[in-house]
């Protein structure tokens, strides 16, 4: 009988830390941004309730949608570079050659820089007329764009730091799911007779599938929280055109003291995450191998 | 034969072709932070770049190390971000375990609620979260920063759950058949088995806490307390001026701890099961 | 595989693990107690971290001798995130400091919403009001601008003001800037000091650096005859047709007359002048911090007169405010006299390089005039006494950061007419300012 209600319990002995952490920091106060978001908060002065106020703001707003699309775009672009970068790169330095230690160094350098000097080193790079990128694209006859000054070119070039920052990163977490993958399947295929290609797509795909639905989850949640790059880089312009979710629920807590129209924003942004995370698990079934 | 072993060779040049190409990628932004850093504030954006300094200012480094109490804020940050690694691979592990390997009522709301928690942003959540720790007294103390790390976290939770879930029934089972109680299992074929995975989460554990720079500043106000991060942001930006060649020194500067420490976690990253014999 | 032992349940370790865990919480639930020997406590709440042993030395060790019963404490944050750990703190309903340090913008935002303590009772009985520069009490105050009031003390001016590269000036044998240049001997020295000498079409040299955010324009725009405030502060009117000129002006200036680089980084406006690209800066003045250090031989001048011969120059202050819930507000006030009046030089003026005190008796004494590093001070000090005006409304950061700088920065680069430009500019500005006075409580 002990026995039966502890096995009923001992789950929870697990989770219990991860219940009280919760419970205490994390869930707390995402439910109160809940509330929040449904008031006007100046945060110098009390709350005000003005119920779904914020959440009509945020359809009326023109601003709003075009930031919404702008952190889309941003997520169409960074995410499938990002994953698929350091897959790559995690493939390259993972056994075989000497020397992979020294190369996932440095891979992993930029990851951990801080994001103000990677910044200021890639808006020297990203100059029109004296950065190193357009120098380099001159060299092979090509006249580079304006880069950060440029509307249509501004997010692009905000994804090529973030992909450049963030590659060592998720190569990192494939490296260790790919230690996962015993050496004799690959020996095993190659005896079969199966190319470099085919020993991918059979061995390591199938069971490097829920290191990569990790990571393509991760990615994109916090693509679609973008802030640092848009802070440092471009404060949102050249004319709002990287203003991203994130800057922006920033900007209007923190410069336009609107707390709770940026708790609205955040709700939306919750939403919108959370349903694409969901569908990512549902269709996990598909294409996720757990062994 | 000779096919085979040629075919080898051209892989292998290829391989080595792409993998320092990446590397000049990743690197060369650096080489010039370095350049930068031993140069003075003017330097700092002079076009044509001066890759050598001439000359170097190594006293930009030292600089930073005078301008504030250098060794005592690198002490906190280390005390900061280790703790927090621990407290992190610890609670994570043992939660990871519970969702990979149990099944209890309600472990899907759990997991889901956990997960949301990673999906709103930390600028609205700043303020509830200071409340909670004025609550507890914590403010102007380091258990702001580390407490709430023992607490579980969706991203190592996740992280875990995925490497857990891989780990074959088999050992499980045979492990039952012995005799094993559950906290067994996890400790002696669970955690040993993915240790890529628990150094992968204490090293990204390691530099969230290291980089963190809102955290201590919002929670902290005795200077003594401070964090490394904050030493440097005081340092290089005044009120409207930044001195860019300090800026990019203290940069390299906060690096260094946490590279020595990815070359250090490099040794967990080793193959986790010997199939063979595995029966 | 080592050989596993008979059953355990969760083992020592398990215990073991656990307890620790809770042995953390347990242990870290202190009370912060809070010293109070008879002793009072002011906390001053400011950003100089940089420059704590200076006000160490001169303000806190000597006015700690003067008062044995009150205890000084120096709290900072970095400048990028005073803000969010001033409102973080707001918010929660802690208390920030009793001396608290701020800009201009955020003063007002904080005075919209009854923060401050008025202070102006206080400074009229100790202090001699005409010692200081008065007119900087303007951002000081309420949208009702009593005389009576007054919500934060400023130390420290800042003007926009033009930047000039001596050795670039000597190369090409052009005379200095002086207070007699129109916007045309601008253009027509821009254009003499942007060099492309491989005639590229991309200048190695230019002679002028404009940071296009909208405050940065501010000074052009009003000198040129234009304006985007109603004179009461309380509308947008961005449609006359001499505001559309003076638009149209600055784009000239990038496009027409390419004097200036249109590309800059946002962060860092001082990027060209730092490297010897732009012969001239047009810019806040309190940006000479940039300049220490280097082996840059600059000085400043007025930013030229407009049409009809007007100038004018935007305004910018620091002030030490006192929020209301402070709990010793009069010792908070002592301290804050003390600062004013006997240590200002020694701390603030050296902390900020172009930035003018408002205690007069220091702009008028030749050791502030004649500290290192040397530079105009008096044209600053004539600025400021002449030529500026502070535009602040509440929500300004909102219409400036949301609205004009982005909307602005698309006429710049030709993606939209002047017209059409100031008109969705014009109403969306009112929009925003609509609901700001009305939330601030602001009767216009």
């Amino acid at each position: 009988m002990k026995r039966r209600l502890f096995k009923a319990v001992e789950p929870y002995l697990y989770l219990l830390p991860t219940i009280i952490g919760l419970l205490l920091f994390s869930a707390g106060s995402v439910i109160a941004t809940f509330f929040v978001s449904f008031t006007r908060w100046p945060i110098v002065t009390a709350p005000k309730w003005i119920g779904l106020g914020n959440y009509q703001a945020i359809i009326q707003s023109d601003l709003f949608w075009r930031v919404f699309w702008n952190t889309l775009y941003f997520v169409v672009l960074a995410v499938p570079l990002s994953v698929s970068a350091s897959l790559a790169a995690a493939v390259l330095v993972n056994r075989g050659v000497r020397g992979v230690r020294f190369f996932r160094t440095v891979y992993f350098l930029p990851v951990v820089s801080s994001m103000v000097a990677v910044a200021l080193v890639w808006s020297y790079m990203y100059n029109p007329e004296y950065g190193m990128l357009n120098f380099l694209l001159s060299v092979i006859g090509m006249q580079g764009p304006a880069w950060l000054s440029d509307a249509r070119w501004a997010m692009p070039a905000m994804v090529i730091v973030t992909v450049w920052k963030g590659l060592g990163y998720s190569m990192v977490i494939f490296l260790a799911g790919l230690q996962n993958i015993p050496e004799e399947l690959y020996e095993a295929a190659a005896l079969d007779g199966a190319g470099p290609s085919r020993r991918f797509w059979r061995v390591t795909f199938p069971l490097l599938s829920p290191t990569l639905f990790f990571v393509l989850v991760i990615t994109l949640i916090n693509s679609f929280q973008v802030f640092e790059q848009t802070y440092v880089l471009t404060r949102g312009g050249p004319g709002n055109a990287t203003l991203t979710l994130s800057y922006h629920i920033y900007e209007n807590a923190f410069s336009f003291f609107r707390m709770g129209y940026a708790a609205a924003v955040s709700y939306v942004l919750f939403a919108f995450t959370f349903v694409i995370t969901l569908i990512q698990f549902k269709l996990q079934h598909r294409w996720v191998f757990y062994g | 034969m000779v096919e085979r072993s040629r075919a080898k060779k051209t892989g292998l040049v290829v391989r080595y072709i792409l993998l320092s190409v990446l590397a000049v990628i990743m690197a060369g932004p650096f080489l010039w932070m370095l350049s930068a850093s031993l140069q003075g504030q003017e330097d700092v954006f002079r076009t044509p770049p001066k890759w050598i300094p001439d000359p170097p200012r190594f006293g930009n480094y030292l600089e930073i190390m005078d301008r504030m109490p250098f060794a005592r804020f690198l002490l906190n940050s280390l005390k900061v971000a280790g703790l927090a690694a621990i407290g992190q691979v610890a609670s994570c592990s043992l939660a990871a375990y519970a969702f990979a390997r149990m099944r209890f009522r309600g472990s899907t709301a759990l997991y889901v609620v956990l997960l949301a928690t990673m999906m709103i942003p930390a600028q609205v959540t700043m303020i509830p979260n200071f409340v909670i720790m004025r609550f507890l007294g914590w403010i102007d103390s380091h258990n702001a920063l580390i407490v709430p790390a023992f607490f579980g976290g969706a991203f190592g939770t996740f992280l875990l759950r995925q490497f857990f879930a891989t780990i074959p029934k088999e050992l499980e089972d045979a492990a039952r058949i012995d005799g094993c109680g559950r906290f067994r299992i996890f400790w002696q074929i669970f955690l040993p088995l993915s240790k890529p995975a628990l150094a992968t989460l204490g090293l990204f554990a390691f530099m969230t806490y290291w980089g963190d720079l809102l955290g201590p500043v919002i929670y902290l106000s005795s200077t003594e307390k401070m964090t490394l991060t904050v030493g440097l942001a005081n340092l290089q930006a005044g009120a409207m001026a930044t001195r860019y060649d300090l800026l990019m020194a203290g940069a390299l500067v906060s690096i260094v701890p946490m590279l020595v420490l990815f070359v250090v976690a490099q040794k967990w990253f080793v193959k986790g099961i010997a199939m063979t014999g595995m029966k | 595989m080592t050989p596993l032992h008979p059953r355990r349940n969760l083992g020592d370790l398990g215990h073991i693990l656990l307890l620790f865990m809770f042995g953390i919480i347990a242990g870290s639930c202190g009370s912060n107690s809070n010293d109070d020997d008879g002793k009072i406590t002011l906390t001053i709440f400011h950003w100089m971290e940089r420059d704590r042993a200076l006000w160490e030395e001169k303000v806190v060790a000597p006015f700690e001798r003067e008062h044995p019963n009150i205890d000084v404490r120096l709290e900072t944050a970095p400048y990028g995130l005073y803000v969010s750990k001033v409102m973080t703190s707001i918010a929660s309903g802690a208390r920030v400091a009793d001396l608290m340090f701020a800009e201009d913008w955020f003063g007002q935002e904080l005075i919209h919403r009854s923060y401050a303590r008025n202070i102006m009772p206080m400074a009229r009985r100790d202090l001699a009001l005409e010692d200081f520069f008065q007119d900087a009490f303007q951002e000081w105050r309420g949208v009702a601008q009593k005389p009576d009031e007054l919500f934060g003390f400023p130390t420290s001016v800042g003007l926009t003001v033009l930047f000039y590269n001596k050795d670039m000036f000597d190369e090409a044998g052009i005379s200095y800037p002086d207070t007699h240049w129109t916007y045309e001997d601008l253009v027509r020295v821009g254009k003499q000091l942007t060099v492309d000498r491989d005639s590229n079409g991309v200048p190695e040299q230019w002679g002028l650096h404009l940071d296009v955010h909208y405050t940065g324009l501010e000074t052009v725009i009003y000198s040129q005859g234009g304006r985007v405030l109603s004179p009461d502060l309380s509308r947008a009117i961005l449609t006359e047709p001499a505001t559309l000129d003076a638009f149209v002006f600055v784009k000239d200036i990038f496009w027409k007359y390419r004097i200036a680089p249109l590309s800059t980084s946002i962060i860092t406006p001082w990027e060209p002048f730092l490297a010897r690209k732009a012969a001239m800066n047009l810019i806040g003045s309190h940006g000479s911090m940039n300049l220490v250090g280097t082996d840059i031989r600059w000085d400043l001048a007025m930013p030229p007169k407009g049409k009809d011969g007007r100038r004018f120059s935007r305004r910018f202050s620091m002030a030490f405010m006192i929020p209301e819930n402070s709990d010793h507000p009069d010792e908070a006030w002592e301290l804050l006299a003390w600062i004013l009046t006997r240590s200002s030089a020694g701390t603030i003026d050296r902390q900020y390089l172009g930035m003018m005190p408002t205690y007069l008796p220091n702009i008028r004494s030749r050791a502030w005039l004649d500290s290192e590093p040397r530079y105009d001070r008096q044209t600053i000090v004539a600025l400021a006494e002449h030529h500026s005006l502070p535009l602040y409304t509440p929500g300004w950061q909102e219409w400036r950061d949301n609205t004009l700088t982005p909307d602005l920065s698309r006429f710049i680069r030709g993606e939209v007419p002047v017209e059409e430009f100031a008109r969705n500019a014009e109403e969306r500005i009112n929009a925003v300012l609509e609901r700001t006075l009305a939330e601030s409580g602001a009767e216009p």
